[in-house]
């Protein structure tokens, strides 16, 4: 991976009437990356790539792009839900899709179709399709043109374990194939460790961190996960004694962050008369780092 | 904007809704001359053997004018399904969002969209009038294009269909919901006859009034009644006149009354004279309203006869300057649609 630049924001914000959703975005995207947008619901990722696509204005700021983004197709993207006449099949969605970049029909449709594994569809409607199938299609129509760069909002949402696979060695094959640099986001941050080569923190519409992948490595810190009865009044106890607790990051949870022993925690309750009925550690790298990072946070 | 109008035309060729609407669009002039044949059959014959049927060149004038000019009626209610269903899948599939991230702008896209669906309204109308034509050669009627007035009549027409065209394609982009801009651009085409008949029952304008007032008083002092009052020009701009006229003024709302042939039966018996198409108009809005009050008011017919509303300046109108009345209003609300849905659809967030 070199770092040629192939898209910059600069102070991009967005507001709907008075509520701001961003906040003076800088994010800079470098080419081959797989760069891995997280934050919870709501926090401004899909409204980041709203902007980045065209489907929205900015309210401010402005996008570099490090490639000829007036070509037609230069950028693809999946946005949340495919984009697909649901009426049509899998290769007339593509032929559509040919025409909206301009491009002649020819042999790569089909093989376009073969790259997501949906050559043998026929004339079978999108209507008719699993959602991982339309997830593939989706991904197929944002690649048609070969694209230098690929925006991916949730595309592994509501897939099985089989099609989260099939989409992750699919973007691993373009990335690595194709040289495509792709921005992603996903709520299942330990998919996106699998996938990511760097990051874009991103916590009420603001940005908090950008890190590389070894920076989410080394690090990261290890948390616990406890379920208690009295799980506040616990958690207020915990604190007292002098761990990193608080209950925001999972609701209903006590989160530890920092190497706690179980079986002093586990010690420490029943002295105070607690019950717990789970303890759970944490060993996802990023999920660590991005809750070192937003729940740390509101602790402090 | 070359690969979406050709992604817009490739979607319209391949959409069964076109091919069903093109052979309603053929369909209809043919029942059209259909039912003409067994009103005039009905009117000058007493069997349904059309071969001996009769006709005066009345009729056949009548026949002919109506017959051509239906799709104005017709393809409006077409459309206003086509339109709002047709662009409306791009919003409900999502589709629009790919022309956007391909890089097209959103005036590439709205323009490509605006220019297709034009497109379509006229190769319907189109379609209308060569069926028209065909079923008219074919049958007792007899084709007559009246010199070729009659197809720049259609001109016309569409002209206007294509500004309601623009402004379906406009609420198409403005609104999501396929079924909420369907259900608008119906409502429109049923309320254009309520605003038509707002624009052409108040087509009078303050000069016609005051020189009909002036013909009444001049006509009224002639006669030696005592009862007889003076001409009341105020009366005449009520409320009603204060809605309709700028209607009329402002929107092609008078077009189906002004230019085309009434549907009524008293049409088909009117004379050569009476029935006029070839030089001159009537402000019909405004000679219905005075020949209704010469109905309602037994003693004005001693006062002023129908025929004297022709001397009033401005009542009578040559068919060309309405149509290039009408094709100004046109190309001016055509553009008013057009920049209103861009203006919205630059700014909108498309999810």
């Amino acid at each position: 991976m070199d770092n040629q630049m192939m898209l910059k924001t600069t102070g991009l914000c967005k507001s709907y009437g008075k509520k701001e959703v961003l906040s003076n975005i800088d994010i800079t995207i470098n080419k081959g990356d797989i760069y891995g947008l997280v934050g919870r619901n709501g926090a401004g990722k899909t409204t980041i790539m709203r902007i980045l696509t065209g489907l929205q204005m900015p309210t401010s700021g402005s996008i570099e792009y490090g490639f000829d983004n007036k070509r037609l197709g230069s950028i693809g993207s999946l946005v949340e839900l495919p984009s697909i006449y649901s009426n049509k099949s899998a290769e007339e969605n593509i032929k559509y899709q040919y025409l909206n970049l301009g491009l002649k029909f020819d042999d790569s449709i089909y093989k376009t179709l073969e790259f997501v594994g949906l050559h043998t569809t026929g004339k079978k409607p999108v209507s008719k399709f699993s959602l991982g199938m339309r997830q593939r299609l989706g991904i197929a129509m944002a690649i048609v043109g070969d694209p230098d760069l690929l925006i991916l909002d949730e595309p592994i949402n509501g897939l099985d374990p089989q099609g989260i696979i099939g989409v992750r060695n699919l973007l691993i094959k373009l990335n690595r194939e194709k040289g495509m640099t792709i921005v992603i986001s996903s709520h299942i941050l330990s998919e996106l460790s699998k996938l990511a080569t760097r990051y874009g923190f991103i916590d009420g519409g603001r940005i908090i961190r950008e890190a590389t992948e070894s920076d989410v490595e080394h690090t990261s810190e290890k948390i616990m996960l406890l379920s208690a009865d009295n799980f506040e009044v616990l958690c207020q106890k915990l604190v007292e004694e002098g761990y990193k607790a608080e209950v925001v990051s999972h609701p209903g949870k006590i989160t530890l962050h920092g190497d706690a022993n179980i079986a002093d925690i586990a010690i420490f309750a029943k002295t105070n008369g607690f019950n717990i009925t789970d303890i759970k550690t944490d060993d996802s790298d990023l999920e660590n780092f991005y809750v070192g990072l937003v729940g740390g946070k509101q602790n402090g | 904007m070359v690969e979406l109008l050709k992604f817009e035309y490739y979607r319209i060729f391949k959409s069964v809704f076109w091919w069903v609407m093109a052979a309603a669009a053929a369909i209809i002039p043919v029942l059209t001359v259909v039912s003409v044949m067994s009103v005039l059959r009905m009117i000058t014959g007493d069997s349904f053997d059309y071969s001996d049927i009769d006709l005066t060149n009345a009729n056949i004038r009548f026949g002919n004018w109506y017959v051509i000019s239906y799709f104005y009626e017709r393809i409006p209610l077409i459309i206003a399904l086509f339109v709002p269903l047709f662009l409306g899948r791009d919003y409900k599939d999502g589709f629009i969002r790919n022309k956007l991230t391909a890089g097209h702008t959103r005036f590439e896209v709205f323009t490509s969209a605006v220019i297709t669906q034009v497109s379509v309204t006229a190769v319907l109308s189109i379609i209308y009038i060569l069926f028209a034509i065909i079923s008219l050669l074919l049958c007792p009627l007899e084709l007559n294009l009246h010199k070729g007035e009659m197809l720049v009549r259609a001109l016309t027409l569409i002209l206007s269909l294509c500004a309601t065209t623009i402004l379906f394609t406009s609420l198409s982009f403005m609104i999501k919901s396929r079924a909420a801009a369907v259900v608008l651009t119906i409502v429109f085409v049923f309320s254009t006859n309520i605003f038509a008949m707002l624009a052409t029952n108040y087509s009078y304008n303050h000069r016609i009034i005051h020189e009909y007032g002036e013909l009444y008083n001049e006509a009224a002092e002639k006669l030696s009644y005592d009862n007889v009052e003076e001409f009341d020009e105020d009366s005449y701009f009520n409320v009603g006149w204060y809605i309709g006229h700028p209607i009329f003024v402002l929107t092609n709302a008078g077009l189906g009354d002004e230019l085309l042939p009434s549907v009524g039966i008293t049409s088909i018996m009117m004379d050569e004279d009476a029935f006029s198409y070839t030089n001159y108009v009537y402000r019909k809005g405004f000679t219905n309203h005075i020949l209704s009050a010469l109905f309602t008011n037994n003693y004005m017919t001693y006062i002023i006869d129908s025929k004297d509303v022709n001397k009033i300046d401005g009542v009578e109108v040559k068919v060309s300057q309405v149509e290039l009345e009408y094709n100004i209003k046109s190309v001016c609300w055509g553009a008013i649609f057009y920049g209103c849905g861009y203006a919205i659809f630059r700014k909108k967030n498309i999810f």
